[in-house]
């Protein structure tokens, strides 16, 4: 295997000025987990596939984080058990004033056709898709965990401030089609949505305020939800329709010395059909507890015990809604240092309040032709920091099979604040 | 080799959709120390004690009022009906035979009167409220006959009753029979007999011939028989005239007087005025001597019996009838008013009466039959006794005890480890004290959750009906013992404990005064996810 001389040196961009520009603008909005390309296609030595008709590819993804939450919390919230009182006063203590909390998955499938031309350009070819995608990302105060998980006891005489809080979550379907470019495996692909599920909370500003003695409890709150048509709900049953552009732009260093990928997922929007919901709230309400009238009234005996009853003031709007995907953005940088080893680094972005951007930096090693094994670390995102492997091996040049995670913390630590896991299956014909 | 790659490729993927699949199988719990406001309300003198005994005069001042029915004396029995079976067998009065009788000619063409078996007591009119008359005739005759059965004074809106009816032949051994019966409500029956004058005797006429258009000749021999049954089966009279007769009985009545209360016990009550009347109301068209010899209350716990003292009601009191105004009763009545100067009123009702017994001799028609058969009596409208208390509720208390007993229902699955805490604001001039414990079905101690809690009184000042409030706080255990025991058959038994300041000064109680109470959680909660 001839593996060519790296230039160390200079990094030749071959960036116009609308190309630099359309990068800025990716940057502030965002980013997804894993969801560029497989460096494996583009470092590898071995590009023979480019000769090949095309491949088939599988990917899947899921990452769960926080900065305040841990693994262990998940996982009781998710599958249940109790949570201990030392657990979350430990949670609590670490907080700040307001905090994260997020969630991703995706499952892709991924077609390249290699062998036919598009407008007799030979380095152009057609690529589909189809993916099922879900995302949902909160941010919320310390105080509205302290009252849930901790009680209101903590504030006697005192406001527990319960915003502002954001919570969105979307589930949707993307079938696409678009064209790459052989050569770098750069492609632009035009998507149909099908929405299948929104809701959104936003809270600008609540509060719970308990008296002295815990005679009465105010909760103030301002804020709407926004969610789908409730009648319509599971896969391929939504309420919505749209339309999304993903974009990747591969820029292969000089001298195969590395490349940069800029990556664009879910830039567009769904429409939401009419009987989508926009709930409002802004009102006061007190509680005082159930007005007894007839306790001591010797012709009742019997006294059901009472609950706390919603009572939240609102009103209701049905309409159609047109909304954002959650888009992200991700730029990687790659560069080798060695005739078998490169570094890596990249940040990926999400345009959300609950999100952070997150940075990572990794060093990949070329065990063989077609196998590479990467060390990364990482901070940012839904969660804090990180460190994560990945291995991809491309057996005899005829599949490509990749897996990895940011967090390996995740998978055994419980105090640790993420978890996630990638996959990328691909079969060359 | 390639075999084996893709079996463990597989397996990975599997497993991965197996972890990703998993199921929670139980909540998702933490505890949470919650501060909640359960329940609040006021309580007056109305809460406490049932609408119909409270009222409050110009003043404002509360007065127990108790009306209670003491008796009715049971007049009405008098002119009851027994369920009554009057059976008749009419015979051919011929002898040999068998004869053919022609179509149209009568065989038998016979009047009664049949008498009622009523008690002592000459009825000329009823009218029926409800009942049923079931009749049978039995025809012992071998042909088709014309049966006309006439009750001229059994009648609906002046209608007399006819049973009508053609007979098949029937036999010694195998009679025809036909039967039915009448509805008798809102009927009248005189019972004046065939004459007019007579009493307790229903006149009926029966008239048989062979039918015109038989198919076969009517065959009658001597001694053959038609049978008339007629029985009375629950009449109920409404109405009844006559002559009622003259009856002494004996009386004795036990009348629950404050039911509602479980029980009231090892009190003690001043009082500073009472008021009772006794009213003896006689809607009866008959004469009448009432006389008590006893009239005494039982205790709120049944051991304390005080007699009323009161001579008038213990001499013989001769009642007079009432008057029928074509059927609008103008009845005759007699008040007799104790109070604390006549009479021993105040003890009587200090010592809380749950039941008052009496014991009376009854007279009716002392004099015999002095207006000509024409008693009458409205059985819906009697000769009544009742009573009215009214107690202006200025009173001293004395470890006077409320006893109830509330049944929590609760499905929820409640984990819970703290305390209540019951904030009373306590207007009222009398304190309390509150004993609350569980009990299992059968009344059988379990746990306590309040010992003596005292909730003090509220101070009263020289403004009539004023009083400051006064705060007690109350706490109450809530943990897992306790939540179990109420989500299995028990009870909370709640027990108050009044007292007034002073007994011997007698407080008053008014409109104004209150009890404010908030019930607030404290404590941890466990809460569950599903």
């Amino acid at each position: 295997m001839n593996i060519p001389k790296r230039n160390m040196d200079t990094v030749n961009w071959r960036m116009g000025s609308v190309q630099y520009l359309l990068c800025v603008f990716f940057l502030v909005i965002g980013q997804q987990l894993a969801a560029q390309i497989p460096l494996m296609y583009l470092l590898s030595a071995d590009s023979a596939y480019k000769q090949s008709n095309g491949f088939m590819q599988i990917s899947g993804d899921g990452l769960m984080g926080s900065n305040a939450l841990d693994n262990s919390f998940f996982k009781k919230s998710i599958f249940g058990g109790h949570l201990e009182n030392g657990h979350l006063d430990k949670l609590q203590s670490v907080m700040k004033d307001q905090n994260r909390a997020g969630f991703i998955a995706s499952v892709s499938l991924e077609i390249y056709n290699m062998r036919d031309t598009i407008f007799n350009r030979p380095q152009w070819g057609i690529r589909a898709g189809f993916s099922t995608n879900y995302h949902g990302a909160m941010s919320f105060s310390k105080d509205l965990y302290s009252v849930i998980y901790r009680g209101n006891a903590a504030f006697m005489n005192d406001t527990a401030m319960l915003g502002p809080l954001n919570y969105q979550f979307q589930a949707w379907q993307k079938m696409g089609f678009g064209i790459f470019n052989k050569h770098n495996l750069s492609s632009l692909t035009l998507s149909l949505v099908e929405g299948q599920k929104l809701q959104s909370l936003i809270v600008s500003e609540a509060g719970l305020y308990t008296s002295m003695n815990g005679d009465s409890l105010a909760l103030s709150y301002r804020g709407d939800l926004l969610r789908s048509d409730r009648a319509r709900s599971g896969l391929a049953n939504g309420s919505g329709i749209g339309a999304a552009l993903d974009l990747d732009y591969n820029l292969p260093l000089e001298e195969h010395n590395g490349v940069i990928s800029i990556s664009l997922r879910d830039f567009g929007f769904v429409a939401w059909n009419r009987m989508s919901e926009k709930i409002t709230y802004d009102s006061i309400t007190s509680w005082t507890g159930v007005n007894v009238h007839d306790v001591f009234q010797m012709t009742s005996d019997s006294l059901d015990l009472p609950g706390l009853k919603d009572s939240l003031n609102y009103s209701t709007q049905f309409k159609r809604v047109l909304m954002p995907l959650p888009a992200s953005v991700h730029l990687r940088y790659s560069r080798f240092f060695s005739a078998k080893n490169f570094y890596e680094a990249g940040i990926s972005i999400w345009p959300n309040k609950a999100a952070v951007p997150l940075v990572y930096a990794g060093l990949s090693h070329f065990i063989s032709e077609h196998f590479l094994l990467s060390e990364k670390v990482s901070f940012g995102g839904y969660g804090r920091f990180g460190i994560g492997a990945e291995v991809q091996w491309m057996p005899r040049g005829a599949w490509l099979f990749r897996v990895g995670t940011r967090h390996i913390g995740g998978f055994t630590m419980g105090s640790a604040r993420s978890v996630d896991a990638y996959f990328s299956l691909a079969k060359i014909f | 080799m390639k075999v084996k790659f893709f079996s463990h490729l597989f397996c990975f993927i599997g497993l991965a959709l197996m972890l990703v699949s998993c199921k929670r199988n139980e909540p998702t719990s933490w505890d949470s120390d919650v501060l909640i406001p359960i329940a609040r309300g006021r309580i007056t003198l109305q809460d406490i004690a049932p609408d119909s005994i409270l009222s409050y005069d110009e003043n404002c001042l509360w007065h127990l009022k108790i009306n209670r029915s003491l008796t009715d004396f049971n007049i009405d029995s008098l002119v009851s009906i027994p369920d009554t079976i009057i059976r008749k067998g009419f015979v051919v009065p011929i002898t040999g035979g068998p004869f053919t009788i022609p179509a149209g000619q009568m065989i038998i063409n016979q009047a009664e009167d049949n008498l009622l078996n009523l008690n002592n007591v000459q009825l000329r009119r009823v009218e029926i409220e409800s009942g049923l008359l079931q009749y049978s005739i039995k025809s012992y005759i071998n042909g088709y006959l014309n049966c006309t059965y006439e009750m001229p004074g059994v009648t609906l809106n002046a209608n007399p009753t006819v049973i009508q009816t053609t007979t098949q032949p029937g036999s010694g051994s195998a009679p025809f029979i036909f039967s039915g019966e009448i509805d008798l409500s809102n009927h009248f029956i005189y019972l004046t007999g065939s004459t007019g004058f007579m009493f307790n005797r229903i006149f009926t006429h029966l008239s048989i011939s062979p039918a015109v258009d038989a198919p076969t000749p009517t065959l009658v021999s001597g001694n053959d028989s038609i049978v008339v049954e007629l029985r009375f089966i629950n009449p109920v009279v409404r109405y009844a005239q006559g002559y009622f007769g003259q009856h002494n009985y004996h009386l004795e009545r036990s009348i629950d007087v404050i039911s509602d209360f479980e029980y009231l016990s090892e009190s003690a009550l001043n009082l500073n005025r009472a008021m009772m009347k006794l009213n003896i109301v006689n809607s009866v068209g008959t004469d009448a001597q009432i006389q008590f010899t006893t009239l005494t209350n039982n205790g709120a716990n049944f051991n304390n019996v005080v007699g009323l003292n009161y001579a008038p009601i213990f001499q013989p009191m001769n009642i007079t009838r009432a008057f029928d105004n074509n059927g609008t009763v103008v009845p005759t009545s007699y008040e007799f008013t104790m109070n604390e100067t006549n009479s021993n009123i105040v003890g009587f009702i200090e010592n809380m009466p749950r039941r008052i017994d009496l014991v009376a001799d009854v007279t009716i028609n002392p004099l015999g039959d002095v207006n000509d058969g024409n008693d009458f009596i409205y059985t819906r409208q009697a000769l009544n006794a009742n009573i009215e208390m009214d107690v202006p509720l200025a009173i001293g208390l004395s470890n006077l005890k409320l006893r109830d007993t509330l049944d929590i229902t609760t499905t929820s699955e409640l984990k819970a480890d703290g305390k209540l805490y019951l904030y009373v604001n306590n207007a009222f001039p009398f304190s309390a004290k509150c004993n609350v414990i569980i009990i299992d079905a059968s009344g059988n101690y379990e746990a306590t959750l309040l010992d003596d809690a005292q909730i003090d009184y509220g101070i009263e000042t020289t403004v009539p009906g004023e009083c400051i409030p006064v705060e007690s706080v109350l706490s109450i255990p809530v943990n897992q013992s306790i939540i179990s025991l109420l989500k299995s058959d028990h009870r909370i038994a709640i027990e108050l404990i009044f007292d007034t300041p002073d007994i011997n000064h007698p407080s008053s109680l008014y409109k104004s005064h209150w009890m404010d109470f908030k019930v607030i959680a404290d404590g941890m909660v466990q809460i569950n996810y599903r």
